[in-house]
């Protein structure tokens, strides 16, 4: 621990000026005044009494207003770093839902590739050398049927990424309807007796 | 005297006030809704040790964060510790703070600007 002083200082607070103004005006007239009225004089004594119970008032109020302005500032700070925690959290999120997709994407697209290969060695390549041979040179087919299996392995990746966004379109519209369901819930009022 | 002690909460502060040592302490959150209900036993409590209090009063303050409310009447409370000091009695008030909570520290400022007993501002590690 640290002893930090027992110093007194009296901030001054802009927004209650004018009303320490008036109270100044006021313990200025009394001072002015005192040898004119009596000391016993009542109105003088309540005077006294109700600038001191005024300024009593105006201290605790420029007190609070400032612990208030603080609480303010706190809960908006508060505010501020639950919202950029809030977009981190939805950042990782959807991160880490993209990358579901992703393998899932990957994982279809490796089971249409599996399938377009036996496609291709079963039923497309006895076709293509056969036309291959029947309108060009039959030197052609290898180089021909190495073609079409080219454009198919090309094709892969947009297969993919149209895959990939169809899944996260799915996912986004579960999503949706998950919240649209959470809110129907809440909303729904409590039906008592049953 | 009787001993004032009342567990800490979530919204509520540690009170203990041991009027034969004089030794009193507030610890913790205040942020109650109804302030007033909270320390009306507290001033009640201020109320009667200051019929006769020790010759020299300890007031420990550590407050974590406390609402508009709860800091009206945490000044009534100081007032009625200065009072004592007002009687000719030892008084000494200290506030702790964290060190990281400046917040803290310029209440307990405003508060030693509006008492006339001795204010001591600690910053706490």
């Amino acid at each position: 621990m640290q002893e930090k002083g027992t110093k007194k200082k009296k901030a001054n607070n802009n927004v209650f000026e004018s009303e320490y103004t008036n109270l100044k005006r006021v313990t200025t007239f009394l001072k002015e005044h005192s040898e004119e009225i009596d000391i016993d004089n009542k109105f003088r004594q309540e005077l006294v009494t109700l600038s001191k119970s005024y300024k009593e008032t105006l201290d605790e109020s420029r007190l609070i207003t400032k612990v208030s302005d603080r609480l303010q500032r706190k809960v908006e700070t508060a505010k501020q770093k639950l919202e950029e925690s809030n977009i981190e959290l939805q950042e990782t999120v959807d991160a880490l839902t993209k990358a579901r997709v992703g393998r899932k994407a990957a994982t279809i697209v490796l089971i249409i590739a599996v399938i377009l290969f036996l496609v291709v060695e079963g039923v497309l390549e006895p076709i293509i050398d056969d036309w291959v041979a029947q309108n060009f040179d039959a030197s052609y087919t290898t180089p021909f049927s190495l073609g079409v299996k080219l454009i198919l392995a090309l094709l892969l990746r947009p297969i993919e990424m149209v895959v990939e966004k169809a899944l996260m379109r799915n996912t986004a519209k579960k999503k949706v309807n998950e919240l649209k369901e959470a809110k129907f819930v809440k909303k729904e009022p409590k039906v008592e007796g049953k | 005297m009787k001993l004032l002690s009342l567990e800490g909460s979530n919204i509520t502060p540690e009170i203990k006030f041991d009027g034969d040592m004089g030794k009193l302490s507030l610890k913790g959150r205040s942020i109650p809704e109804n302030a007033l209900e909270f320390y009306q036993p507290i001033f009640e409590w201020l109320d009667e040790y200051l019929n006769s209090p020790q010759q020299k009063t300890i007031v420990h303050v550590q407050f974590d964060y406390f609402n508009t409310s709860s800091s009206k009447c945490i000044l009534d409370v100081l007032k009625r510790i200065d009072r004592i000091d007002e009687a000719g009695h030892d008084v000494l008030i200290k506030w702790y703070y964290d060190e990281n909570d400046e917040d803290m520290m310029e209440a307990g400022e405003d508060y030693s600007a509006l008492l006339e007993a001795p204010f001591e501002l600690l910053e706490i590690e």
